[in-house]
């Protein structure tokens, strides 16, 4: 069952005062196009993509890409949220094999693969998802924005030791980046 | 207890240490611009939560009820650590904290070390343990690496390099990674990921703190904005975690109420950028991660603090707004407080940690404003402790004797409204008298430690307040 559109809205606007980016993306089969894009708008990218997308339609370019953890070479990561929590802007992922976190923190830039089916309203509703899906993973990541940090002077400056940018693809999201764009 | 470095600044210090920072042009500065940001910033996210202070009296009944039954819960905690393949180690002390993690690291050959921010770990003193013993250790939060570069202590808890301006950290990074000096805050920023992204991938062990410990599952979790905590608990074959037995909350719906408060009250974000939670080591199959994890469970005094009237103070989840909003912690800064908790959650933990006569000044370093308290997510009642711990120290001999007889005096002339009364009025007209027209007073005998900085105003009207309220004045 879908959320409301409400809950969306709220998660989007949350993840945007956060510095984060979106777009919507028809189908998960159109991932792999929105990832090359997204590396084309960067003058190009090293990428590595968690084994768990292994699976979708990757075309001639994902011949050049990793499938597996980051090395700390590759400039983007991509990899899929587990859900992702409306009231605070805040995306859930897991560890494990096909879930590397490495993917989370070394690359520059982190694309999220997010299916709106699995957004939920508040933090205490993500833990109830996760506890009922079995033993936990070493490491449940939330992540909220891009890493930060204000340390030197008060100064607000992104990408301290993790991405600087972290770019949500919307799977389900029925065109709001177009409404979004018109408004 | 871990004393701190006998020359260096310590608690016992503050006058001489306080003057000194009064001082500092730069810490001035860096101090006012800290203050500022923190306040506003913290102002802004609780308006934006209609239902903080009910959400406050919340977080304050979860600790609590955690603090009641907190045996049961480390128990339960332990059990399922254990269960995951993890190991938990008690430290009733600093140096067996010290103890458990360099037996971990010996056991591992380990030779390089990488450290997410922990309070507790400066509490036990375990870089200098683990320095000690050969150790190339790195911090990562890059508030605690520059202090490290520069061999200083942290000043705040949540920003360990709130005193250092823009140019002494550009310098220190040039004296230090042989670069030139860099002037963007963005430069220096990107400096030090790259330098510290080769220490993270060589480390050996990696050591984390906790901000909570969650019993019903046994995970540990650590909030940072930067995702330094997670690169030093993912990269390397062991991941330590070292945390006081005070963090430890029964479940994760409590942990959601706690994080509601804490990101707000400390930054003023919702939340931070990364919240993560760790339970036990990774699995073979995962192909990544610490294959051995350690939760190190630190004492030093906390079961003693929670058996007094203190226990409140443990329900401390580590922000930082108090210090932010204290007008003393705002002058001087945190080094003048000599250890780890500056301002007014150090003036409190200080003295019960260390000894009450080991920081004499430090609950009479307050202002009794209140701002603290008003500002802390988990209702604390700061002035009420600083007030005890004052009453202690009286009664434990722990003041000069001149407070002591100065104390008993004032007590008994106030004591005495028929004495007291014209006293006051004669002092009043006498003061009256030496300020003149002027309104002020540069010099008085017997108040040396007041008019050496400031002058002192002086009533222009005689009489008292009390005086003039009974011939019907009103302000």
């Amino acid at each position: 069952m879908n959320p409301a559109q409400a809950t969306v809205t709220a998660f989007l606007a949350r993840w945007e005062a956060v510095a984060g980016s979106w777009q919507c993306v028809e189908s998960r089969g159109r991932v792999p196009e929105a990832v090359e894009a997204y590396c084309a708008s960067l003058g190009g990218a090293t990428v590595a993509v968690a084994p768990a997308l292994a699976d979708l339609p990757w075309g001639e370019a994902a011949t050049a890409y990793r499938f597996g953890g980051s090395s700390g070479a590759e400039r983007v990561g991509v990899s899929e949220a587990d859900s992702a929590i409306a009231e605070t802007g805040t995306l859930v992922l897991r560890s494990g094999a096909d879930h590397p976190v490495t993917l989370n923190f070394l690359p520059e830039h982190h694309v999220v693969l997010l299916e709106v089916a699995r957004l939920v309203p508040t933090p205490e509703a993500a833990w109830e998802r996760m506890l009922a899906a079995g033993p936990l993973p070493r490491a449940v990541n939330w992540i909220t924005g891009p890493s930060r940090t204000a340390d030197v002077e008060q100064t607000l400056q992104l990408g301290a030791h993790g991405p600087r940018a972290v770019h949500v693809l919307l799977i389900g999201g029925n065109g709001l980046d177009t409404e979004k764009a018109d408004a | 207890m871990t004393a701190p470095n006998a020359t260096a600044a310590h608690p016992r210090r503050f006058r001489l240490q306080a003057r000194e920072a009064l001082q500092d042009e730069h810490l001035r500065q860096a101090l006012d611009r800290a203050r500022d940001g923190f306040v506003a910033k913290r102002a802004h996210a609780v308006a934006g939560r209609p239902d903080f202070e009910a959400l406050t009296a919340a977080a304050a009944q979860i600790k609590d009820g955690a603090l009641e039954r907190m045996e049961d819960h480390l128990q339960r905690f332990e059990s399922h650590v254990t269960a995951r393949g993890g190991y938990v180690h008690h430290a009733v002390d600093a140096q067996a904290a010290r103890q458990a993690v360099l037996e971990i690291c010996r056991s591992r050959e380990a030779r390089r070390v990488t450290k997410g921010k922990s309070m507790v770990g400066e509490e036990v003193g375990l870089n200098q343990a683990l320095e000690g013993a050969g150790l190339e250790v790195t911090e990562t939060d890059l508030g605690e690496y520059i202090i490290q570069l520069a061999g200083e202590a942290p000043s705040h808890i949540i920003a360990p390099a709130v005193h250092k301006t823009r140019e002494q950290i550009s310098a220190l990074f040039a004296q230090h990674h042989g670069t030139p000096p860099r002037g963007e805050v963005a430069e220096l920023v990107n400096e030090a990921r790259s330098v510290l992204r080769e220490r993270y991938l060589q480390a050996d062990v990696g050591i984390t703190g906790a901000n909570f410990l969650v019993a019903e599952t046994g995970t540990t979790v650590l909030v940072t904005n930067e995702g330094n905590g997670d690169l030093t608990a993912s990269l390397p074959k062991v991941h330590v975690v070292i945390a006081g037995i005070d963090k430890v909350v029964p479940t994760f719906r409590e942990t959601c109420t706690l994080l509601r408060v804490l990101a707000r009250s400390a930054t003023g974000q919702e939340l931070t950028s990364y919240t993560s939670f760790f339970t036990g080591p990774a699995a073979e199959a995962d192909g990544e991660g610490p294959t051995e994890y350690h939760v190190i469970l630190v004492d030093n005094g906390r079961r003693a603090i929670r058996d007094s009237e203190f226990r409140p103070m443990l329900r401390c989840i580590r922000c930082g707004a108090c210090m932010n909003h204290c007008p003393v912690y705002a002058t001087v800064g945190g080094h003048a407080y000599g250890w780890v908790y500056p301002g007014p959650m150090g003036s409190v933990l200080t003295p019960l940690m260390l000894g009450l006569d080991q920081a004499p000044d430090l609950p009479r370093a307050c202002t009794l404003n209140g701002r603290c308290g008003s500002v802390c997510p988990v209702q604390i009642p700061l002035p009420d402790l600083l007030r005890r711990l004052r009453e202690r120290q009286y009664e434990g001999g722990v003041v000069s004797a001149r407070y002591r007889w100065g104390t008993r005096l004032w007590g008994a002339v106030a004591r005495r409204p028929w004495l007291y009364r014209p006293l006051s009025s004669l002092g009043a007209r006498l003061l009256g008298w030496a300020g003149g027209t002027r309104g002020r007073v540069r010099r008085l005998p017997g108040a040396g430690g007041w008019v050496a900085a400031r002058d002192l105003p002086t009533p222009t009207r005689g009489g008292t307040f009390i005086a003039r309220w009974q011939r019907g004045e009103r302000p």
